[in-house]
């Protein structure tokens, strides 16, 4: 009488937390994978905007090609922007000073031309040019990475200026801004 | 005593089924959760593989320079048999993607195209014409 009591009781007790605690680590397990996913989609969505991001500026005119003439700055006036001069790889300086000029004003705009527009999506750009010892900053757009920051991604894309064919560097940081604890 | 027995063995046996029936209904519930999830997330993949592969169709052509062609296929269905429907957006530089009640959007790189907006399963040509990106199926 009293060992079925003890059976019942105390291996029934064991068996149930070992499921309780079976369900709460499989329920961990999934949340991991789950926001592993999201995070490795998020990682890879970035890359492959950076990534276009930077090659369109390196290797297209813009369309207008003369947008860096135009008085609007805007993504209705400007069908694609571009920082070559008639060729890929070969960076117009006045396209650059043309953007330099207009960074403070225009974040989002570029970042619709640049086809950042992920969620919270925020991005550094910065060219600059060799002069025979270091590059010098032509221009620096955006914002910088804050403490929030999760995949940093860094595109580099080397060019060279229309004005004398020296390496023009252009160095594009693309990130997502964390907003509480979660980032994916 | 041998009455009181018997009944000592039954509650038992009632609440020992009563838990047991209790945990599989959680079990049931969790595995039934996760089961939406997963099927949630792979048509979201799904979805968001075919928007991107059109994004980088054009933004291809784009970025190529004027001549360039490109030729991709749009599938019948998202990869669990969900019908879906395909948006090139030229004004908001979006190829959107919509199944059910959701929708995935992948940027463009330019505004000025011309051609189909809404495509349909089958295979689709992309040519830079001076700038202006053509989309025909």
């Amino acid at each position: 009488m009293r060992n079925r009591a003890q059976v019942f009781s105390v291996d029934f007790i064991i068996a149930l937390m070992v499921f309780v605690v079976l369900l709460i680590a499989s329920e961990w397990v999934w949340s991991a994978a789950t926001e592993n996913i999201y995070f490795t989609e998020g990682r890879n969505d970035l890359e492959l905007l950076s990534r276009n991001a930077a090659s369109l500026l390196v290797q297209s005119t813009g369309n207008p090609s003369y947008w860096n003439n135009l008085s609007d700055f805007n993504s209705t006036a400007i069908y694609s922007l571009g920082l070559c001069k008639n060729r890929p790889w070969l960076i117009d300086e006045a396209k650059v000073a043309r953007l330099n000029s207009l960074n403070n004003t225009n974040y989002t705009t570029f970042k619709t031309l640049l086809g950042i527009r992920g969620p919270s999506y925020e991005f550094h750009l910065n060219i600059s040019k060799f002069d025979g010892v270091k590059f010098n900053n032509l221009a620096l757009i955006g914002k910088w990475p804050n403490a929030t920051a999760e995949n940093v991604v860094r595109i580099e894309r080397m060019a060279v200026s229309s004005s004398d064919r020296n390496w023009t560097k252009v160095i594009l940081l693309v990130w997502k801004e964390c907003v509480g604890a979660t980032c994916y | 005593m041998k009455h009181a027995k018997h009944g000592q063995v039954s509650t038992e046996i009632i609440i020992l089924l009563v838990v047991i029936m209790g945990l599989f209904l959680i079990l049931l519930t969790v595995s039934e959760k996760r089961d939406d999830q997963l099927a949630g997330i792979k048509k979201y993949l799904s979805a968001k593989d075919i928007a991107d592969d059109v994004a980088w169709n054009i933004n291809s052509a784009l970025i190529s320079g004027f001549g360039a062609r490109r030729s991709f296929a749009i599938p019948a269905k998202l990869s669990d048999g969900t019908a879906f429907n395909v948006t090139v957006d030229g004004p908001s530089r979006s190829v959107l993607v919509e199944w059910g009640s959701r929708m995935y959007v992948a940027p463009l790189l330019t505004s000025n195209m011309t051609g189909n907006t809404t495509l349909a399963q089958g295979l689709v040509n992309v040519t830079n014409i001076l700038g202006v990106i053509k989309v025909e199926e």
